[in-house]
């Protein structure tokens, strides 16, 4: 009997234990939940993605041009430039394989060769339009996969109803009525005279931009372009002087001096006349092929100090888009630009 | 009479099986801290505010940091400075998000002798942190770079001495650490590339102290503070020409993270090469 009641006590010390054990399962196992809890409210709040950073709000502040924006912003006129140059000298546009790029690629409008009777003239816009082709290839290397495609180009006279950027600037110019086209692939002086409307603003889009280009590697590379443009320039410029001023045994075609002096002007009109705050450029600098005297020469347009004038990119816009507001697209390039300069400078 | 003796056989094999625990016990009554236990740990861990802490630069590639990266002119590319948390956007206008704090939870086994008021002992344990430990730069791309740190694992060996009152235990604890430290680094430049590397296994240490109480016979419960100290200084990133660039000279002739002569890439490590934090736990044990 003793026994028996012994056994009772160690069945019951046996059950006393069981339901310790379960009640600290229970305990351990809420704790256990409470920390699993704990755990999933944690994941909720540091997930890995929280140290990802958003994009930035709006105003987002600009990136600073680099050297590839300023490059890209050249390319775009050396396409414009090289072009036009290819398909007076040689009635053929630049081959496919210089034309893509990033941005969107657009088409030529216009363009014809010209029936060149001086063959000066006609060797020195075959010389010139294979820089400007060279130009277009060195810069498409330097930029390499950055380079922007083509964008649309029209370089056409267009029609009396429809005008294309050449007869749209002659008519602002005074060189043709609200009812002529100008077509500059007609003869040799319309040539002269649509070529000038290009050189002179390369030679100051270049210097303009000489103060944006950071690597001097680059930089002088530019320095080389705005040296050939410039080249070209005086080239474009003196030809036009002689043939308005006439030589021995040619007649005079005063109306080439006008008409440079002319589109000088309408230049200035387009690129403001006040003097850019921000890069210190001054409006009114175009000058034309004559000087103050009529009978004097101004091939190469300079201050006071003999130094060529510059234009930001925004007054350089502000003429291949034929418009002195703040636009993105008009004129020569009537899908706008690639790139991240594309608005001209609000002059109006 | 053959079931009855095998009856009073089991009864004596159960009273057998029981009669250690039962001393024990008795045992546990003298000295509540003496033997095994097993446990878990959980609550909320903060670090410090580490000020000051950067992203520092190594541009030839020679192993030291400090240099400068500078841009094409010359300038310091990270003019914009540093913040000690993660990067909110490309630029410092909008700040930093400061270090995530977070939940802590471990289970530990460990083992207690006590004699007299002293308890000494040595306790294991494993577990995570959801803390996180950040620092970024700002270049003036403008472009944010954050290095961040994460506690993936911790485990630790420690030794514990106290003193106790009855069912009461003060201690203090000291034991060494290794951890698996997850590296994470978040940036808004497209055009590099870049690639994390570093030893994720660290050693460290963890100190602290704390109250245990007994409950019952088995269970104790107790709070706990404790400081866990990690080296941290294997964490780079390697920053290199990304496929934006690389297919661009002029690009790549102007990137200040590969800007000749050292046209590799540059590296990028924290200052702060010690990855520190604070734990105020809950502890629950199971004595056997």
């Amino acid at each position: 009997m003793t026994d028996i009641q012994t056994k009772l006590e160690i069945f019951d010390r046996i059950a006393d234990r069981r339901n310790e054990r379960r009640s600290f399962l229970r305990f351990a196992g809420g704790s256990a939940l409470a920390v699993g809890g704990a755990s999933l409210l944690a994941a909720c709040g540091n997930d890995d993605s929280d140290l990802a950073p958003g994009p930035t709000p709006t105003p987002t502040p600009a990136a600073a041009l680099n050297d590839a924006d300023v490059l890209n912003f050249a390319l775009q006129l050396e396409y414009l430039e090289a072009q036009f140059y290819a398909y007076a000298a040689f009635g053929v546009g630049l081959n496919a394989s210089l034309l893509t790029g990033t941005g969107t690629q657009g088409a030529v409008t216009g363009g014809a060769q010209v029936r060149f009777e001086d063959q000066v003239i006609r060797d020195y816009a075959r010389e010139i339009a294979i820089d400007e082709v060279a130009h277009v290839a060195f810069l498409r290397s330097a930029l390499g996969s950055a380079a922007v495609a083509q964008p649309a180009i029209n370089i056409s006279a267009g029609t009396a109803a429809a005008p294309g950027p050449f007869t749209a600037a002659a008519r602002a110019a005074g060189l043709a009525t609200a009812n002529d086209i100008f077509d500059p692939y007609a003869n040799e002086n319309n040539f002269l005279l649509g070529a000038y409307i290009f050189e002179d603003v390369g030679v100051s889009a270049y210097k303009g931009a000489s103060v944006l280009i950071a690597n001097k590697t680059y930089l002088e590379a530019a320095a080389g372009i705005l040296a050939a443009e410039a080249y070209h320039a005086g080239l474009i410029r003196t030809v036009l002087y002689r043939r308005g001023m006439g030589t021995p045994g040619v007649a005079a075609v005063p109306a080439l001096i006008t008409g440079a002096n002319a589109i000088s002007d309408a230049r200035d009109s387009l690129d403001g006349t006040v003097t850019n705050a921000s890069t210190g450029v001054i409006g009114d600098d175009d000058q034309g092929i004559t000087g103050t005297d009529s009978t004097m020469s101004n091939i190469v347009p300079t201050d006071a100090n003999g130094i060529a004038y510059s234009r930001s990119a925004g007054q350089v816009l502000n003429i291949v888009y034929l418009n002195k507001a703040a636009v993105s697209s008009g004129g020569f390039f009537p899908a706008g630009l690639n790139g991240n300069i594309k608005t001209s400078a609000a002059n109006a | 009479m053959k079931t009855s003796h095998l009856l009073s056989c089991a009864g004596l094999a159960l009273s057998g099986a029981f009669a250690m625990p039962a001393a024990a016990q008795e045992t546990t009554e003298e000295r509540p801290f003496s033997g095994v236990y097993i446990g878990a740990a959980g609550g909320y861990d903060v670090q410090g505010n580490d000020v000051g802490s950067s992203i520092q630069f190594d541009r030839n590639l020679d192993g030291t940091f400090g240099d400068q990266v500078s841009t094409i002119g010359g300038a310091n590319a990270f003019s914009p400075g540093f913040c000690n948390g993660s990067a909110r956007t490309a630029v410092p206008t909008f700040g930093c998000r400061n270090d995530d704090d977070g939940w802590a939870y471990y289970g530990r086994v460990g083992m207690d002798a006590q004699r007299g008021n002293i308890v000494v002992g040595v306790v294991g344990e494993f577990g995570k942190s959801e803390i996180t430990d950040s620092v970024a730069a700002f270049s003036s791309t403008p472009a944010s770079y954050t290095m961040a740190r994460k506690i993936n694992w911790e485990a630790s060996v420690r030794g514990r001495a106290g003193y106790a009152v009855n069912t009461t235990l003060f201690y203090g604890t000291f034991g060494a650490g290794y951890a698996k430290i997850d590296r994470l680094f978040f940036t808004t430049n497209t055009a590099n590339a870049f690639a994390v590397s570093g030893k994720r296994q660290q050693w460290g240490f963890l100190g602290g102290g704390g109250i245990e109480q007994k409950l019952t016979r088995n269970i104790s419960i107790g709070m706990e503070y404790m400081f866990h100290q990690y080296k941290d200084d294997d964490f780079r990133v390697r920053t290199t020409a990304g496929p934006a660039i690389s297919g661009s000279p002029i690009l790549l002739a102007n990137n200040p993270f590969v800007l000749a002569p050292n046209t590799t890439g540059t590296d990028f490590k924290r200052s702060d090469e010690k990855f520190r934090w604070h734990s105020l736990r809950a502890t629950a044990a199971f004595r056997f």
